[in-house]
């Protein structure tokens, strides 16, 4: 047998016979890889996930007409093109009298509304929603009839439902776009188009859409912009700060597992010493055999990682995580690293001493 | 073997801290987007939408930091809300203007404190190019001012009065159309001392529940001294309402609701990360004491050979498993409250809550990760044959 194949027989061996070393070796290694991978999991995916909740806060951007009065739901198809717009919505508002009282109208999308509490429900044709201030100040109840006027003509509407939201909405009535559009005879026109962009760079795809649409003021809207980037990006520190603790404990943890272990094969150190093993060779022998421990412990960690990591994002945002794929590079790596590095040091430790003192119990 | 508890119990204690303080300081840092409830003048009838203004009473402010919940008032800021005139040069158009505080230094009733009130504390977001208003100036919107092309510095006529435009603002909301005014000189200017429109308020609060969305008016009496004695933003509205005479206070429902949905997340997110890490590191722990019981085989079989019983045996492994629990325990502690400050800040720029009570929470989840990890190594050890053992002895 020439010195390789010696070499792996000797290392199969070894690995074959002492089983439950190498599972325990492997098994702290596939642990820490698994806490590592599920910590680096959510934090490079929660950016995306906590974003889906900050999207209920609303639009980040509205477009407004600039010289006309109105939109023109054209604006519409240029949205639907850009592939940083997330959601759209048009407004079209109009003064009204309902029973005499001057308020002013609201035509929105209730398919886009997210989470109004309504009192009732939402309007249906003929129907119409109205603002809790107006609903005090009218003594209006559900399925009233209410008289609406709008420009010279008179309509019946059925009071469908009340809502507060403590903003604008309460001090108005409102029904679906489509059919304000009809009464006021504005067809295919809006007020004001409230867009939803995605919150990396708002700035660029403001220009972009000015660019795109000259004739329309396009704005930031302050508010939600301004507090989402810095909230997320605080976020993101914190689950950076979370994985950055998490892998140096589990990297010591597992460190000094393996080289508890590593001590106790003083024994096989000092066999092999005797029998004619070198340095390096039995250098490198423990380096191979740390390289196997530290490939399973890595591999078995990234899916262990990776599923735990899909139980915690549906427990906590109901539904899973996307995980860049380098992050299984990054196990298989980490694993290796620590097992090899946890196992050389005590190795190289060892080696110092005369075979026949070990061998002799010393 | 200690180190590998004591490393566990660093995490999930670290973890438990932050989870603990998490919600809190989220919260404060939610508070950029704004306002969560607003106190306007009640409607009561017709005449309330017709013209006839009511007003709520400037005086009254202060009272917000008198309530139950006032050491969770943020931030508070009145608005005074009227038609003017404006002219520049020969344009004149009807605006809005708007009278109110930037910032302005409340003294609080009792107290030697003072607590900081204003726009800048209910609506961060708002971009002024130049300086705040005084008694002599005023900012425009950015939109009104470019229409009537104003710039910053010239002087501006409102209702016949002049003033200097100190400043611009840029919110991209209908702020951007009105002139602000600080609210003693909008409410000389209009006659109406002592007068304010509406006013907002930040407030830290507990997230909605389906037991907080009940209506008060159906509760029963111990309902409603929960719900009341809670930092629901119902709650703490209501407690605005009946200080503010005339009033109608309601939560802004679109930060509020969002507000709850971002904590809640965040709160399972962290309590399962921290579940998930006293697993690992029982599993961690279990492990180790595999490997180190594998070494001690021999003593086992030959407790076993001169008699001792199983259940003795394990005695004396499971107390050598609550002494490194202890020890384990003890360091992780230590280690947490530098991972727990580190983080605190770093990301919040606050040192969070030392608390000294987590020692306990710290012991017994080292006991705990010691315990589980222990049980299956034991066990399985305690199966040896002393024969087998003892033949094999070196």
């Amino acid at each position: 047998m020439n010195k390789r194949k010696w070499f792996l027989h000797f290392l199969w061996r070894s690995l074959s016979q002492r089983k439950g070393r190498v599972a325990v070796a492997s098994a702290s290694v596939m642990i820490a890889a698994a806490i590592v991978v599920s910590a680096l999991g959510i934090s490079l995916g929660i950016r995306q996930k906590l974003g889906g909740e900050l999207r209920s806060y609303g639009a980040n951007v509205i477009i407004t007409p600039k010289e006309e009065k109105y939109l023109s739901d054209e604006v519409f198809s240029f949205l639907s093109s850009d592939v940083e717009v997330e959601d759209f919505s048009g407004q079209l508002y109009a003064r009204v009298s309902v029973n005499g009282a001057d308020v002013e109208m609201i035509g929105l999308d209730f398919k886009k509304l997210q989470g109004w509490r309504i009192e009732g429900r939402t309007p249906a044709e003929g129907e119409i929603l109205i603002g809790t201030n107006i609903r005090d100040a009218l003594g209006l109840k559900l399925n009233d009839a209410v008289k609406v006027t709008v420009g010279d003509r008179d309509i019946l509407m059925k009071v469908s439902g009340f809502v507060e939201r403590g903003g604008p909405e309460d001090n108005a009535v409102m029904l679906d776009l489509a059919q304000s559009q009809r009464l006021t005879g504005l067809v295919g026109k809006l007020s004001a188009v409230f867009v939803r962009v995605k919150s990396r760079n708002i700035g660029e795809t403001v220009k972009a859409l000015r660019d795109h649409m000259p004739y329309v003021n396009v704005k930031t809207l302050r508010q939600v912009a301004f507090a989402e980037e810095s909230f997320l990006k605080k976020i993101e520190l914190l689950m950076a700060l979370v994985t950055l603790v998490v892998l140096v404990a589990s990297g010591i943890s597992v460190s000094s597992t393996m080289s508890a272990t590593v001590l106790e094969r003083l024994k096989e150190i000092g066999l092999m010493k005797a029998i004619g093993g070198t340095k390096n060779s039995i250098r490198r022998f423990y380096l191979a055999e740390g390289c196997i421990i530290g490939i399973i412990g890595g591999l078995s960690g990234y899916v262990l990682g990776f599923l735990s990591a899909q139980a915690v994002s549906k427990g906590a945002f109901g539904s899973f995580i996307s995980i860049p794929f380098y992050v299984f590079f990054i196990s298989l790596g980490m694993g290796v690293l620590i097992a090899v590095s946890s196992s050389i040091l005590p190795v190289t430790d060892a080696l110092r001493y005369k075979p026949s003192s070990i061998l002799r119990g010393e | 073997m200690v180190v590998s508890v004591a490393m566990g119990t660093a995490i999930a204690t670290s973890l438990i801290t932050l989870s603990l303080d998490i919600k809190g300081k989220v919260s404060r840092e939610l508070r950029a987007f704004g306002a969560n409830i607003t106190i306007e003048p009640k409607v009561e009838g017709f005449a309330d939408i017709a013209g006839q203004k009511r007003y709520l009473r400037e005086k009254d402010i202060i009272k917000a930091k008198t309530i139950f919940w006032r050491h969770n008032i943020l931030g508070i800021a009145p608005f005074l809300e009227e038609k003017a005139k404006i002219s520049f040069q020969d344009r004149k158009k009807d605006v809005t203007i708007v009278g109110t505080w930037f910032e302005k230094e409340l003294p609080l009733p009792g107290e030697k404190t003072t607590f900081r009130a204003g726009v800048s504390t209910v609506s961060p977001w708002w971009d002024i190019k130049g300086r705040t208003p005084d008694k002599s100036s005023v900012v425009l919107g950015v939109s009104l001012a470019e229409e009537l092309g104003i710039k910053q510095g010239e002087e501006v006529l409102l209702d016949g009065k002049p003033y200097v435009v100190s400043g611009i603002l840029s919110t991209g909301g209908k702020e951007d159309e009105q002139v602000f005014l600080d609210l003693d000189v909008a409410q000389e200017l209009k006659g109406l001392e002592g007068a304010v429109s509406r006013v907002l308020v930040s407030a830290l609060t507990t997230p909605m529940d389906d037991f907080a969305y009940k209506d008060p008016a159906t509760m029963s009496r111990k309902e409603y001294e929960k719900w009341y004695c809670t930092g629901y933003v119902t709650s703490i509205a209501k407690q605005l309402e009946e200080v503010f005479k005339g009033s109608r206070a309601k939560p802004i429902w679109h930060v509020a609701e969002t507000e709850g949905n971002v904590l809640e997340r965040l709160s399972i997110l962290v309590y399962l990360l921290t579940a998930a890490s006293l697993l690992a590191a029982a599993l961690s722990m279990s492990t180790t004491m595999a490997a180190s019981l594998l070494r001690r085989l021999d003593e086992i079989g030959l407790m076993k050979s001169i008699g001792a019983d199983s259940f003795k045996i394990s005695i004396i492994f499971l107390s050598e498993a609550f002494i490194i629990g202890c020890v384990g325990g003890l360091v992780g502690y230590a280690i947490s409250v530098g991972v727990v400050k580190f983080i605190g800040l770093k990301v919040f720029g606050a040192v969070l809550e030392e608390r000294v009570l987590l020692l306990p929470v710290a012991l017994v989840s080292a006991l705990l990760i010691a315990a589980l990890g222990s049980l299956l190594p034991i066990r399985r050890a305690l199966r040896v044959k002393p024969a087998v053992v003892l033949k094999e002895a070196r």
